[in-house]
């Protein structure tokens, strides 16, 4: 019974890895900015808007993981497509990894960029360009990680 | 299409009229001061109207604090795009003339705000006196009553619950020679229990004992009234402080009408406290002045005329001969991306705006990323409802909703393109609520779609960023060859644009590319040999002139390594990979939401549900992509295209003006 749906499983690992390594990366690095965004706005309320936007861009890791659970889901019989066998519920799991696990180490190391982003915009809040721009850099890693899973996810 | 040429303006003029010279300069909007190396010392009247100024601005800022505190204006989420209210400088300059009234008006507001503080503290100070005087009511004489000739009195309360019986047997357990006392309670509760001890001076001392060690503490409160009487009166301060309040409060209220003239005082105040630091940045002598500054060249001719013809000064006109003030100028389409360029940082000595070139770009890769026509289409009609609707809104907004309009524009097309509107909207409710069979495609994509090609995709995302960075390298020589540097352009610009020619030609039919993009591009025998020429050619050429000025072997050494820069257009091409995942993002999550919106099936139910879902996602997913595509477009600029050309480092121009001020405009004139 397990053996036959191992395949399965395999694939529903990857996607849930997938999901929740760049989800927990993504929830901790927007968390680490919401802090410091809060203790800016207490000061200087008029940045709203400026640092959501720097709070927000650890966010996208978790919505790339979700991205990829879902292509996974819609091969495997689950949103749609077939059950795969078990190797190829292994190459899916493999697929998924990428993604996962830069996800999440990339998510978090934004946070921290963006938090020290908040702070540059809090003390000069005309250099809000610079200021998206650094924590951006970060995410750059988390997009090849994503670009390799879905590719790979994609062909199977 | 360019940063507007500058030139140099000198005006000499008398004493007496420097006032109202400053003031035409800050009308007309156009003449960028330059500060005197170091800043003089005015006349005390100068001095002294600045201070007054800057203390007005606070005045105001805090009078229309207390007045949003008592009688809020209903900003709401529009506020900022309404924009500041029109006045002709006629108007300004009659309601300028009312500035001492709303002063004093803001100074009474002022007032009536440290009365309200006052009052509500003393109602505040007064309701703790009444708790504390509250377990003391029953006491008939007065609380700092301490005895009479021969005997004691100890008024105060035990912590904790105690009965009659119980301080009694405590007195009898500590100080059992005492049998004349008298022992009152005053009710109290498990907290405290509040008493009234009598006894001969004798035993005093042995009561107070007793009670001590049982916690007994005085009344916090000392009056020489009972505590009935002073309460009475606590009550009726605390009333008193409550209407004075009420009444403090109703009186703000009622100045709520005159919140414009508060405004007002505000921004009068800051254009003046504006002019008169920039006095201090101009020289004078005891009967002359002058002033020296920058204007656009379109703009000299007229603002001498208008200044000599008004004034008896003399104004100077010479070309600049340094780096001047930069003022971007662009055309329709290109001026609303120079935010994007000024937030990068404007053109230093002898670069060129690159706005209007970044702007293409700028709309092409933001479409691509976001690539949902959906999306676009609402872009599109937001910004155009907001900008028709709020002709008044501040310059930087309108500029960045047309910004949006544009790049909404290029989401649509990109959107049809790639067959994206709402992710498969319409496919999806076309199989559920129509009955189109699940298998014929509604809308379909005019080129392709990503998510069945994203090989092909990842290929022309590539395609798209060399033709970005190309063009960059290719402003960076024409830059060059402008200031006649040769050998500059060889090793920095042409030597890259034939090594990596080459090195394409080379890579378009091998099998690497072959299997990356499914087959591989052939090219004619006579090409590829041409390629390996180019390739070598271009490598030649850096090695040698990449580090022309310096000595033989020094200078091959850093050629190479400037060779070793190949790694660094790799990866600044395959940063454009980013193209490929946004967009991808945007479409899979919005067939997603779809397919959940469209679970429930067809009929009313389902479609009510199906319209719930669509809404909240596609909000959400709009929102986040709308931010990525903002934030990696930037990058792909600042960072990719930006850094192959542009340093900036310029000086902004920023003329002496009215355009600082909050609540009200002054027309230009």
């Amino acid at each position: 019974m397990l053996n036959e749906n191992l395949g399965i499983v395999y694939a529903l690992l990857g996607a849930a890895l997938a999901t929740f390594l760049a989800g927990s990366g993504s929830a901790i690095g927007v968390g680490m900015g919401g802090r410091a965004a809060a203790g800016v706005l207490t000061e200087k309320p008029e940045l709203f808007a400026k640092v959501l936007i720097l709070q927000l861009l650890p966010g996208t890791q978790g919505i790339y993981g979700l991205l990829v659970a879902f292509v996974v889901l819609g091969k495997i019989g689950i949103l749609g497509g077939t059950a795969p066998t078990a190797d190829k519920g292994l190459l899916f799991l493999a697929a998924c990894l990428p993604i996962g696990v830069a996800g999440l180490i990339s998510a978090i190391h934004q946070g921290k960029a963006s938090v020290a982003s908040i702070s540059l915009l809090a003390k000069r809040p005309d250099s809000f360009g610079r200021a998206m721009l650094l924590p951006a850099m970060v995410e750059t890693y988390a997009i090849l990680a994503l670009l390799v899973s879905l590719l790979t996810v994609a062909r199977l | 299409m360019a940063i507007v040429p500058m030139q140099k303006m000198l005006i000499c003029g008398a004493i007496e009229e420097k006032s109202s010279v400053m003031k035409t300069l800050q009308r007309q909007g156009s003449f960028h001061l330059i500060p005197l190396e170091e800043e003089r010392l005015n006349a005390p009247e100068v001095r002294e109207a600045l201070t007054r100024a800057e203390k007005r601005i606070q005045t105001a800022e805090q009078a229309l604090r207390v007045l949003q505190q008592y009688a809020p204006a209903g900003g709401g989420m529009l506020a900022s795009l309404t924009g500041a209210e029109e006045l002709s400088p006629e108007d300004w300059e009659k309601r300028s003339g009312n500035a001492d009234a709303a002063a004093a008006l803001a100074e009474d507001l002022l007032q009536k705000d440290r009365r309200i503080n006052e009052a509500n503290a003393r109602a505040a100070r007064a309701q703790v006196q009444a708790e504390g005087l509250a377990p003391w009511k029953g006491l008939g004489m007065p609380l700092d009553f301490s005895g009479t000739e021969s005997t004691r009195a100890f008024i105060g309360a035990l912590p904790g619950a105690w009965t009659d019986e119980s301080i009694r047997a405590l007195l009898a357990e500590y100080c059992p020679q005492m049998d004349a006392y008298s022992l009152e309670l005053l009710g109290g509760d498990a907290s405290q229990t509040p008493l009234v001890l009598v006894c001969l001076k004798e035993d005093a001392e042995a009561a107070e004992d007793a009670l001590r060690r049982k916690g007994f503490a005085r009344p916090v409160i000392t009056t020489d009234k009972t505590p009935e009487e002073a309460l009475n009166e606590v009550k009726f301060d605390r009333a008193s402080a409550i209407t004075e309040a009420e009444e403090q409060k109703a009186a703000v209220q009622a100045a709520a009408g005159r919140r414009g003239e508060l405004q007002f005082l505000y921004d009068d105040a800051t254009l003046e406290a504006e002019r008169l630091s920039s006095f201090q940045k101009a020289g004078e002598s005891r009967t002359a002045f002058f002033v020296e500054g920058y204007v656009p060249k379109a703009k000299a001719a007229a603002l001498q005329k208008k200044l000599e013809d008004k004034f008896t000064v003399s104004v100077i006109i010479t070309e600049p001969d340094g780096e001047t003030p930069v003022l971007l100028q662009n055309n329709r389409l290109s001026a609303p991306t120079e935010t994007v360029v000024e937030s990068y940082g404007l053109p230093g000595k002898g670069e060129i705006d690159p706005t209007a070139i970044m702007s293409v770009f700028y709309y092409f890769l933001f479409g691509m990323m976001l690539s949902d026509a959906g999306y676009g289409l609402l872009m599109v009609i937001g910004c155009a409802v907001a900008l028709k609707k709020f002709p008044k809104m501040g310059r930087n907004m309108k500029k960045m909703l047309t910004m949006f309009f544009w790049c909404g524009v290029s989401t649509a097309v990109w959107g049809f393109l790639f067959g994206s509107f709402f992710g498969d909207a319409i496919d999806v409710i076309a199989h559920t609520f129509f009955g189109v069979p699940a298998d014929r495609q509604v809308l379909k994509a005019i080129w392709f779609t990503p998510l069945d090609e994203p090989m092909r995709l990842l290929i022309y995302c590539f395609l798209f960023g060399i033709i970005h960075l190309f063009v960059g390298l290719g402003i960076k020589g024409v830059l060059l060859l402008k200031e006649k540097r040769t050998k500059d352009f060889l090793g920095g610009v042409l030597g890259w644009y034939l090594l990596l020619i080459g090195l394409l030609m080379i890579l378009l039919p091998s099998d690497m590319y072959a299997s990356i993009a499914g087959a591989p591009v052939p090219l004619p025998a006579w090409m590829q040999t041409a390629a390996k020429f180019l390739a070598i050619a271009g490598a030649v050429l850096l090695l040698l002139f990449a580090a022309w000025d310096k000595k033989f072997g020094l200078r091959l050494a850093l050629g190479a390594y400037e060779l070793y820069g190949v790694t660094g257009w790799l990866s600044d091409v395959l940063s454009y990979s980013r193209l490929l995942a946004l967009g991808l993002a945007t479409g899979v999550i919005a067939s997603v939401i779809n397919t959940m919106a469209s679970m429930m099936g067809g009929g009313v139910i389902g479609a009510v549900i199906f319209i719930i879902v669509f809404l909240l996602g596609h909000t959400l997913n709009m929102a986040i992509n709308l931010l990525g595509a903002y934030v990696h477009t930037n990058r792909l600029q600042f960072v990719e295209f930006f850094g192959k050309f542009y340093e900036a480092g310029g000086e902004a121009f920023e003329p002496l003006g009215t355009g600082d001020t909050k609540y009200y405009h002054m027309e230009e004139n």
